[in-house]
């Protein structure tokens, strides 16, 4: 588990999350909304330990992030940036790096690694895919190929910055559909999302985010009880019942 | 169809032969002992085998074959081979922890440092001439460490890179040439390190620079699945567990040995280190752990070959070896910024 106490966090000295405490709850999806430049990614950064904090605490497994190395970091943590270098390799070789934290001095894959890599190129449905060249998949599909590479490292928390950040409707819903499954497989999951509706409808706590604070971290019934959702948006939210079962959620902007 | 049919046909459309690094492999290590064999037979005095034969026999100090042999020909290509697989493995190196392809050790300032050293020495310090490896390492890291640093603090962006490797190249060839302005007698030829060769290279001016090339080569070697993970950027090689700021280091290091140590000896070669990682990776894929032993295997190949057109092109005349590698890496860097800028626009 991860949590963070009163943790101040920023670049070049420069707070931009300020008193963060918060603590993702094993087996959970969390997701972090709020405007840009409120501070999401860099609370994701600090949390995953790629940001070292100005001040406070992030605890890993109740012990201080600085005292693990970084492998043991990257045994537990994996994290999925949003801008990424996408390289000229095939997916198979992709995935075979999230097993990197596993590999000796030697760099070369075990059995142990190459099973890790086949199952998660199955889990993705990615296995004919595996001699592609991932500079030559579409958008979707090469969200996929990251995430088996995140499943391949084989860590309790995973965090993902915008994952499904310029991809259409249907690629949308089948990677939320991936991080449903992976929380099924008792994975801790904490996400960045744009998307207000997928961020309520697939979270089970939010976290709400303005100018470098955190305002509210509660399911997403409270959220939109409380009111803040709109305020720090300025938009009129209404949720929406579907099918009698399901709620969405509705934006407009508000007029005044 | 035989095996080259099978071979050639594969080259042709550049397919599948990426999955065979073992053929290649097999043809250019088959191209590294041709190579090997006329650089010692060819010249402007022809050796034949029987006299090889004897040299390594039967040898006679005395006898103009085994002085040439000895004296010249092994010595210049030990030097081909070691300035081929040198610059090409720092190029590689450099293209991969800059995530440039434009990188290459002249592009980015590297030989320019190194050049800047060795003036220095040869200038100032005659009787040290003995360290110029040394020298040329220390300029060589100066300005690698410079170019990082500025295009760093500009963006990163892999422009930056190269504009910077350009701006700090012609500043410290500014240097150079204020030197030799001010110092014209100093104990190299100037002209002829400029452009790059192998004539008049002994065994004195590569043994000392052996010393940096090896260990060098097999750090890069051993390393060179870490590049695979750095290629990913370094917030994700990070999280996958690697310290990328100290790899990156070491990387630079090692470029930095490699081209200041074959500078050392064999002056300013350009566009080895641009053209021969591009050549491996048509012919292997973009796999590093292959990328890296193969560019240090074609870029002896390729050397040793050059070296031998430098030669025979105007015989009894020699040409320096730089100059048909920068015939040929002009139009080849140019061909690269077309390649990206179709790519840019086509996706």
């Amino acid at each position: 588990m991860v949590s963070l106490q009163n943790v101040s966090s920023g670049y070049n000295g420069q707070e931009i999350i300020k008193d963060a405490s918060i603590s993702f709850e094993k087996g959970t999806i969390t997701t972090i909304i709020g405007k840009n430049g409120s501070g999401k990614t860099t609370l994701l950064r600090t949390a995953s330990g790629l940001l070292k904090a100005l001040s406070g605490k992030v605890l890993l497994n109740g012990r201080n992030i600085k005292e693990h190395s970084s492998n043991e970091i990257a045994r537990q943590i994996s994290f999925l940036p949003q801008t990424r270098i996408t390289p000229e390799i095939s997916v198979y070789n992709l995935v075979m790096h999230g097993r990197f934290p596993y590999m000796g001095f030697t760099r070369i894959s075990q059995e142990k690694d190459k099973k890790a890599v086949e199952d998660a190129l199955a889990k993705m449905g990615l296995a004919e895919y595996r001699d592609r060249n991932i500079q030559t998949l579409s958008g979707g599909e090469r969200q996929k190929a990251y995430l088996a590479m995140v499943l391949a490292q084989d860590t309790d928390i995973i965090f993902l910055d915008e994952a499904i950040t310029y991809l259409d409707i249907n690629h949308q819903f089948e990677i939320l559909n991936i991080i449903l499954q992976l929380k099924k497989m008792g994975k801790t999951l904490v996400m960045v999302l744009h998307d207000l509706n997928s961020a309520l409808t697939y979270s089970d706590r939010i976290c709400l985010m303005d100018k470098g604070r955190i305002i509210l971290y509660a399911s997403s019934e409270k959220i939109v009880e409380s009111r803040e959702l709109e305020r720090v948006f300025h938009v009129n939210c209404c949720p929406v019942a579907m099918d009698g079962e399901s709620t969405q959620y509705v934006f407009t902007l508000k007029k005044d | 169809m035989n095996i080259w049919q099978k071979f050639f046909t594969r080259i042709s459309s550049g397919k599948d032969i990426r999955k065979h690094p073992v053929i290649i492999a097999a043809v250019f290590l088959g191209l590294l002992v041709l190579g090997v064999f006329l650089s010692i037979t060819m010249g402007s005095v022809r050796i034949t085998i029987s006299e090889i034969l004897s040299v390594l026999f039967r040898p006679d100090p005395s006898s103009m074959a085994y002085r040439i042999i000895t004296y010249i020909r092994v010595p210049r290509t030990i030097a081909a081979v070691l300035a081929g697989s040198g610059l090409s493995v720092a190029g590689a190196v450099l293209q991969s922890v800059l995530n440039n392809s434009l990188a290459s050790p002249n592009v980015i300032g590297v030989n320019a440092g190194s050049g800047l050293f060795v003036i220095l020495i040869a200038a100032l310090f005659p009787s040290y001439i003995m360290f110029t490896p040394v020298a040329a390492f220390i300029g060589a890291m100066l300005a690698i460490l410079l170019v990082y640093f500025i295009a760093k603090l500009t963006g990163a962006s892999r422009m930056a890179v190269v504009l910077s490797g350009i701006a700090v190249s012609s500043f410290i060839g500014a240097i150079s040439d204020t030197i030799l302005t001010i110092w014209p007698d100093t104990a190299i030829n100037h002209v002829h390190f400029a452009v790059g060769g192998f004539s008049g290279v002994t065994m004195d001016h590569i043994g000392f620079s052996l010393w940096f090339i090896i260990p060098a080569l097999i750090t890069a070697f051993i390393l060179s699945y870490d590049l695979n993970i750095l290629s990913l950027g370094d917030e994700t090689a990070r999280s996958l567990g690697m310290k990328a700021g100290l790899i990156r280091f070491i990387f630079l290091t090692t470029a930095a040995l490699l081209a200041g140590s074959v500078i050392s000896f064999a002056g300013l070669l350009g566009f080895i280190g641009l053209i021969v990682p591009h050549a491996a990776r048509f012919l292997i894929g973009h796999n590093n752990r292959l990328v890296v032993p193969f560019s240090a295997l074609l870029g002896s190949v390729f050397t040793l070959f050059c070296d031998l057109l430098a030669r025979v092109l105007f015989a009894p005349y020699e040409i320096p070896v730089g100059i048909i590698m920068s015939f040929l890496g002009g139009p080849f860097f140019i061909y690269l910024l077309f390649r990206q800028r179709k790519r840019r626009v086509y996706g």
